[in-house]
C-alpha cells in the first residue's frame, strides 16, 4: 500500500522537474538592462568629466588673464628692465582657492616685453587639472619730454655767483651703458631774457636761447601731469634734508619705502642696490632741499629751492621758480621751470647744471609706463 | 496496473503559453524602453558635446583677431552664416632681420610658440615694425608672404629662418632700421567658418582658404539656420563694417543625428535640438 510519504514525494517539488525558462529569461533581461544602464552611466560619467574639464579650462584661462593684468598693473621697471634679454623670469605665483597664476616677464629688448601668465586650476591635492598660457606684447612708452637745454624756463633767468649752466651733453660720472655724448643743447632756453651776473657761466650750443616762442606752458604741464600720475614718493614736508640711498633685507635690496631714499646716482657709490631705482618724487607745494643726493624725476607743484650740497641726476620739472643758492649743488640731466608766477629764475652760489641725455633717458625709461601694443598685443601661447 | 501518462494537458500548455507571452511582452517592453532611453541619453550627450566643442573651438579661433582701422584688419568677410578671417597660428621673436630673411628665436626657454609648425604658402608672417622707439603711435604690423623655411641659429641659439621676397618697400618708411631685433612676429592663415550641407544634413565646418583645403566639419548636425553670427561694435551696436567689429555673438543650434525617444516610454521619437550662444570679445581690437 502506498504510504503517505510516497504520495507527498510525488506531488512535492523535485529539482529535476523544474524545466521552466522564466529564471533564465529574467536573468538574461537583467543582464541586458544592466549593461544598457552601465553603458549609459559610463557615457554620462564621461560627459560629466568632459564638462568639468571644460569648466576647469575656462577657469585656468581666466586665471591666466588675471595674471597678465596683475603683472602689468604692478610693473616695476627698475627690476624688470634689468632682466636678461630673451630669458623668461617667473614672478611669485598667486593662489586663490583652487585657481592660481604665475606671471612671467620676458624682456625682448630695451623697450619690448612679453608679459605672459600661466593659469592653472588644481584639485584639493594640488594636482593640475587644467593649464592655460596667455601673453601680452607690451612696450615701454616713456613720457615725451622736450628737453632742449640744461635749464628751460618761462620768463627771465638770472645766472649769477659762480653758477654754471652747461648745455653740452654730459654722461653722469661713473655710469656705464650710456651712449657717447650727443649734440650739445642750449645752456638756458627761455621765452624771456637771460641775465649773466658776476661769475655766472652758460655753456652749450647756443649758451643761451632767449626769446624762444616755442617755450609754452604745455611743454611743462603735459609731461608734469603725465608723470605725476605715476609718482612713487609724495613728499609731505616743504624742507627736506639728508636724502640718501638705503638698502635693507637679506639679501640686500634697495629700500623703496623710505621717503628720503631717492636712489643712488653715484657709481660705484655706497648703495649699489639703488642704482636702478629712479623714483618719481612729487611735492604738492614749494620744495626746499639741501644736503643729499638722488636720481629720478622730481616734480614740484610750486617753487623749487636748492639750498646747498644737493646732488640730483635726472629730470626736474617745477611749475614755479627755480632758485639755487649755497654751495655744492649739482644737477645732471635737465631742469624745466614753468615759472608760473613769472618771477626771475635765479641761479646763484656755485650750482652746476649739466645737461645729460643719458640721465634724462634713464630716468624716463625707469619710470616709463608699460602698455600693451596698440595692436595685436594679446597672444595665445602653446608652451 | 495502469501506466501513468507523462506530459501536459492542453489546458496546461495554454496557460503556460499565455504566461510566457505575458512575461515575454513585459520583458520586451522593459528592454525596449531601456534601450530607447539609453539611446536618447547617448544622443543628447553627443549633441551637448558637439555644441560644447563649438563653444570651445569657435571662440578660440576668433578671440585673437584684430580689427584695427589701419587696413590690417583680420576680418576678411563677415556674414550671418559664415566668417572669413586671418587666424593667428603662432608667435615668436626676431633675432636677426635682413631684407629677405627673418630669423625667429626658437630656444628652449623662448621657443616659437605655435598651434602648429609654419607652413610656407599657407601661412603669412606679420612683422612688428617699431619705427620711433620713443612713441607707440607709429608702431605697425606688416604682412609678408613666406617663401620657405630653414633651421638656423642666431649666434649659438637655435632659430627658424623664414625666407621671403625683399620686403623693404613694404615697410612704412622703407627702412630696415625701423624693424627692431627682438620684436614679435606672428603667423596667420586665412580661414573660413561656415554652415554647409553634406550627407543630407547641415554642419558647421572650417576650411583653410590660404591652404586650399576642403571644408572639414567641426560640429553638427545643426539646423538649416543653425549657425548665426552677429557682429557688434564696442558699444553693442550691430555692424557690418569689418574694422568696427569688437564682439562676435555666435549662436549654434545642434541636432541629434537620429530621432530619439522623448517624453517617457510611450513618447514619439523626435530629432532633438539644443542651442548654445556665446560672445567673443576680440582681444586685439583697439579699445
Amino acid at each position: 500500500m502506498p504510504s503517505m510519504f510516497t504520495r507527498l514525494s510525488r506531488t512535492g517539488p523535485r529539482l529535476d522537474d523544474e524545466r521552466g525558462v522564466a529564471l533564465a529569461v529574467a536573468i538574461f533581461a537583467v543582464v541586458i538592462i544592466g549593461m544598457l544602464v552601465a553603458g549609459t552611466f559610463y557615457a554620462s560619467l564621461l560627459e560629466q568629466r568632459t564638462g568639468e574639464n571644460t569648466l576647469y579650462a575656462q577657469q585656468a584661462f581666466e586665471a591666466a588673464e588675471s595674471g597678465m593684468a596683475d603683472a602689468l598693473s604692478n610693473w616695476d621697471q627698475s627690476v624688470y628692465g634689468a632682466f636678461p634679454v630673451d630669458t623668461p623670469q617667473a614672478l611669485t605665483a598667486v593662489t586663490a582657492g583652487r585657481t592660481q597664476y604665475t606671471p612671467i616677464i620676458t624682456r625682448l629688448n630695451s623697450t619690448l616685453f612679453l608679459v605672459s601668465a600661466r593659469g592653472e586650476q588644481v584639485d584639493a591635492g594640488g594636482r593640475v587639472l587644467a593649464r592655460r598660457m596667455l601673453g601680452t606684447l607690451a612696450r615701454l612708452t616713456p613720457t615725451n619730454v622736450d628737453v632742449q637745454a640744461a635749464v628751460t624756463s618761462k620768463g627771465n633767468v638770472k645766472v649769477g655767483g659762480n653758477a654754471t649752466v652747461d648745455g653740452n651733453d654730459h654722461n653722469p660720472s661713473g655710469w656705464t651703458g650710456c651712449d657717447a655724448p650727443g649734440a650739445p643743447k642750449a645752456g638756458v632756453r627761455t621765452d624771456g631774457t637771460v641775465q649773466i651776473i658776476g661769475g655766472g657761466t652758460t655753456l652749450g650750443s647756443p649758451p643761451t636761447n632767449q626769446g624762444d616762442a616755442t617755450v609754452v606752458d604745455s611743454l611743462f604741464t603735459n609731461p608734469f601731469n603725465e608723470l605725476k600720475a605715476m609718482l612713487n614718493i609724495n613728499l609731505t614736508s616743504e624742507s627736506n634734508n639728508g636724502m640718501a640711498p638705503s638698502a635693507t633685507g637679506t639679501p640686500l635690496r634697495c629700500n623703496k619705502t623710505l621717503m628720503l631714499n631717492w636712489g643712488e646716482p653715484w657709481n660705484p657709490g655706497t648703495v649699489a642696490q639703488c642704482h636702478g631705482y629712479f623714483p618719481i618724487i612729487y611735492r604738492n607745494g614749494n620744495l626746499k632741499v639741501q644736503n643729499g643726493r638722488g636720481q629720478g624725476i622730481l616734480l614740484i607743484e610750486g617753487d623749487f629751492e636748492v639750498r646747498g650740497n644737493f646732488e640730483f641726476t635726472g629730470l626736474i620739472i617745477a611749475t614755479g621758480l627755480l632758485k639755487a643758492n649755497g654751495t655744492g649743488n649739482k644737477i645732471t640731466g635737465g631742469v624745466l621751470a614753468q615759472n608760473a608766477d613769472l618771477d626771475d629764475v635765479a641761479l646763484i652760489g656755485n650750482p652746476v647744471v649739466n645737461y645729460s641725455k643719458c640721465a634724462i633717458s634713464r630716468a624716463l625709461s625707469a619710470s616709463a609706463a608699460v602698455k600693451p601694443l596698440t595692436d595685436r598685443s594679446w597672444v595665445q601661447l602653446y608652451n | 496496473m495502469s501506466v501513468r501518462q507523462r506530459g501536459f494537458t492542453l489546458v496546461e500548455l495554454m496557460i503556460a503559453l499565455i504566461l510566457m507571452t505575458l512575461v515575454g511582452t513585459v520583458i520586451f517592453k522593459l528592454l525596449n524602453s531601456t534601450q530607447r532611453v539609453s539611446t536618447a541619453q547617448t544622443e543628447r550627450m553627443i549633441l551637448q558635446s558637439s555644441i560644447r566643442t563649438g563653444a570651445l573651438v569657435v571662440p578660440s579661433e576668433l578671440r585673437e583677431l584684430s580689427t584695427s582701422v589701419g587696413g590690417q584688419t583680420d576680418l576678411v568677410d563677415i556674414a550671418p552664416d559664415s566668417i572669413t578671417y586671418r587666424a593667428a597660428r603662432g608667435v615668436g621673436f626676431t633675432c636677426a632681420v635682413t631684407a629677405t630673411q627673418i630669423k625667429i628665436l626658437n630656444t628652449t626657454v623662448l621657443p616659437f610658440s605655435a598651434l602648429r609648425a609654419i607652413s610656407p604658402g599657407r601661412d603669412s608672417l606679420l612683422l612688428y615694425v617699431e619705427r620711433d622707439p620713443a612713441t607707440a603711435a607709429d608702431d605697425a604690423w606688416v604682412r609678408l608672404p613666406i617663401s620657405s623655411l630653414a633651421t638656423t641659429t642666431c649666434g649659438t641659439e637655435p632659430a627658424i629662418a623664414v625666407n621671403m621676397p625683399d620686403f623693404i618697400n613694404d615697410l612704412p618708411d622703407s627702412q630696415l632700421v625701423s624693424v627692431v631685433v627682438g620684436g614679435p612676429v606672428r603667423t596667420e592663415e586665412v580661414m573660413r567658418l561656415k554652415s554647409y550641407a553634406a550627407g543630407g544634413q547641415q554642419w558647421l565646418g572650417a576650411a583653410s582658404l590660404s591652404g586650399g583645403d576642403a571644408v572639414q566639419p567641426i560640429l553638427g548636425p545643426i539646423t538649416p539656420a543653425g549657425l548665426l553670427l552677429e557682429y557688434f561694435t564696442g558699444d553693442g551696436t550691430v555692424t557690418t563694417t569689418l574694422s568696427a567689429v569688437r564682439v562676435i555673438r555666435i549662436r549654434v543650434i545642434g541636432l541629434t543625428e537620429r530621432a530619439v525617444a522623448q517624453g517617457g516610454i510611450s513618447g514619439a521619437n523626435v530629432i532633438l535640438q539644443d542651442t548654445l550662444v556665446t560672445r567673443v570679445l576680440l582681444r586685439n581690437s583697439p579699445r
